[in-house]
């Protein structure tokens, strides 16, 4: 995702914000558009083999 | 960020004077051997924390009556025989995130149900109430824990008191200044990714984020809901040792809390590190370009001092450190994300734009990508037990630098830049800042502590007998110093 180009940010970042439905400042969306590829570049590095299929760490108690 | 000052030069007054106790052990001698009382240390600290709202700016409220209400009736006990133990007559400072019955909860935000801000104590305080503490006031923090203070919003923004252009660090920024400037002899943090030890570090104290489940959060905001803590902040590990033995114990109102035994904070602190084993994991923790290089340094003459009073310093492998962090960063987005949700929606702007736009952040993670951060964590757990099976305790520094200028702040840099503190969040470890030296400016400098879980004992074991050993923990900040206020 880090190698997204400003256009496929822009779509992508706009789809998320439609969807959240969240109202922005100018100052915001900015933020939000130098934001993401980072947040996607972090998130791509919880996808590798040992952790493919690893239980997670939720809790949860049926009592 | 400080542009609604205008330029100006302020000249800080000594804050600590030498009819003070330094510590909270040493103020509780005092209590007992009728050098002071509660009501004159209270009437002390009350004036010099007043004092110091236009400088350091700790105190979001200051509840002069009710603290000195507080302080006469553990002096009336004291008098009487009735001892409540160390933390009695002692005054403290609760991050305006914890509910109190006498004082508005803010949160540092206008977006806090007011009604919320009524309510009765939290847990933890109710506990220091009963151990006969005094609580001097709410202190500030960053809005809701997270994002950087924003003037706007109306808030006061603590300052550190060793430079005032600089952060105390955050999110308990106004803890972390109050105990370093000596307003109170303690208080209480929270921390989700290292809120507790940053302020430690970056403000000289010490500060211990427990063992998840070890104290309860009932009565506490929340921001991550299951990497959420609240722990002491105090001068000195043993300090902080004392107030954890108070604060810790299940608790049937959180969920969260855990049902274990609460054993002696105090039990082994006797000054020997003898025999013990330090593991140094170096890939992320200390061999990182970003690492400060006299951070670095007094990380590791920390480690040589530890050394040579006897314990074993061992390189260990912690490879996942750094999806760690990424996978902390995913769950506290997205449970503080799920908490904010619908005030982001209808009335944004009534956050400080610095915590809003981080929260907006929340957005961007998928269900999948929070069940797949937990699947690191599940991952990261046994990769840290099986190291903390072959040793007593993890040090690494606590953060990468000194405390930075608030001109300096800089979030999307901030964002890039690996962490040593959310790690021990994901785990559940328990985890201990203390100071272990100052950078060439004179700006404090963090080691971090990492033990077992529910196995705080040897925390402060390990961070007491370095206290022992050195001497970081008594400087305070100058007589008198002058910041350049932009």
């Amino acid at each position: 995702m880090s190698d997204m180009t400003p256009e496929q940010i822009k779509h992508a970042v706009d789809a998320v914000v439609a969807a959240a439905r969240l109202p922005l400042t100018g100052e915001d969306y900015e933020r939000l558009l130098r934001t993401y590829p980072m947040v996607q570049a972090q998130m791509a590095t919880l996808r590798f083999p040992e952790a493919r299929y690893g239980e997670p760490a939720s809790i949860f108690s049926p009592r | 960020m400080l542009s609604a000052h205008a330029t100006r030069s302020m000249v800080i007054q000594s804050t600590m004077t030498e009819h003070l106790p330094s510590s909270i052990a040493e103020a509780g001698e005092w209590l007992r051997s009728g050098r002071t009382t509660s009501a004159e240390l209270t009437e002390d600290l009350l004036a010099r924390s007043t004092a110091a709202q236009d400088t350091i700016a700790a105190f979001v409220t200051i509840t002069d009556d009710a603290a000195r209400a507080a302080a006469r009736r553990a002096d009336a006990e004291l008098a009487s025989g009735h001892d409540r133990g160390p933390l009695h007559g002692i005054p403290l400072g609760i991050k305006d995130i914890l509910a109190t019955f006498d004082a508005p909860s803010t949160a540092n935000s206008r977006v806090l149900d007011p009604a919320w801000g009524q309510r009765d104590d939290a847990t933890t305080v109710r506990k220091l109430r009963e151990a006969g503490a005094v609580l001097l006031g709410k202190t500030g923090l960053h809005e809701f824990a997270i994002g950087w203070p924003d003037p706007e919003t109306g808030f006061r923004i603590p300052r550190n008191p060793w430079d005032l252009a600089r952060t105390p660090g955050g999110s308990s920024s106004g803890t972390g200044a109050a105990v370093a400037a000596g307003l109170v002899l303690g208080g209480l943090g929270t921390d989700t990714g290292g809120s507790i030890r940053g302020p430690a570090a970056y403000c000289g104290i010490s500060g211990i984020k427990p063992t998840f489940g070890r104290v309860s959060k009932e009565g506490c905001v929340p921001l991550g809901y299951s990497l959420d803590n609240i722990g002491p902040m105090a001068r000195t590990a043993f300090d902080c040792a004392l107030m954890l033995q108070v604060l810790a114990g299940f608790d049937p109102l959180d969920p969260c809390s855990a049902s274990v035994p609460v054993p002696d904070m105090l039990a082994g602190l006797d000054g020997s590190v003898a025999g013990l084993r330090i593991g140094v994991p170096h890939e992320h923790f200390l061999d990182v370009p970003e690492l400060n290089a006299e951070v670095k340094q007094a990380v590791l003459a920390a480690l040589d001092c530890l050394a040579a009073a006897g314990a074993s310093v061992v390189d260990v492998e912690l490879p996942h450190g750094t999806v760690a962090q990424h996978a902390q960063r995913a769950i506290m987005f997205g449970e503080a994300y799920a908490y904010h949700e619908p005030d982001l929606q209808t009335r944004p702007e009534l956050y400080g734009k610095y915590t809003r736009q981080a929260l907006q952040q929340g957005a961007f993670y998928s269900a999948a990508d929070y069940v797949q951060a937990q699947r690191v964590r599940s991952l990261f757990c046994a990769e840290v037990a099986r190291v903390l099976a072959t040793v007593d305790v993890l040090v690494t520094p606590t953060s990468l630098s000194v405390a930075p200028t608030f001109a300096e702040y800089d979030p999307d840099a901030m964002r890039m830049l690996p962490s040593f503190m959310g790690q021990w969040n994901l785990t559940g470890l328990p985890a201990l800042s203390v100071g272990c030296g100052f950078s060439s400016a004179g700006l404090p400098i963090g080691l971090q502590i990492i033990g077992k879980a529910f196995d705080e004992p040897m925390v402060f074991k390990v961070g007491d007998a370095y206290q022992r050993l050195t001497d970081w923990h008594t400087r305070q900040p100058g007589i008198t110093q002058e910041a350049q206020l932009a």
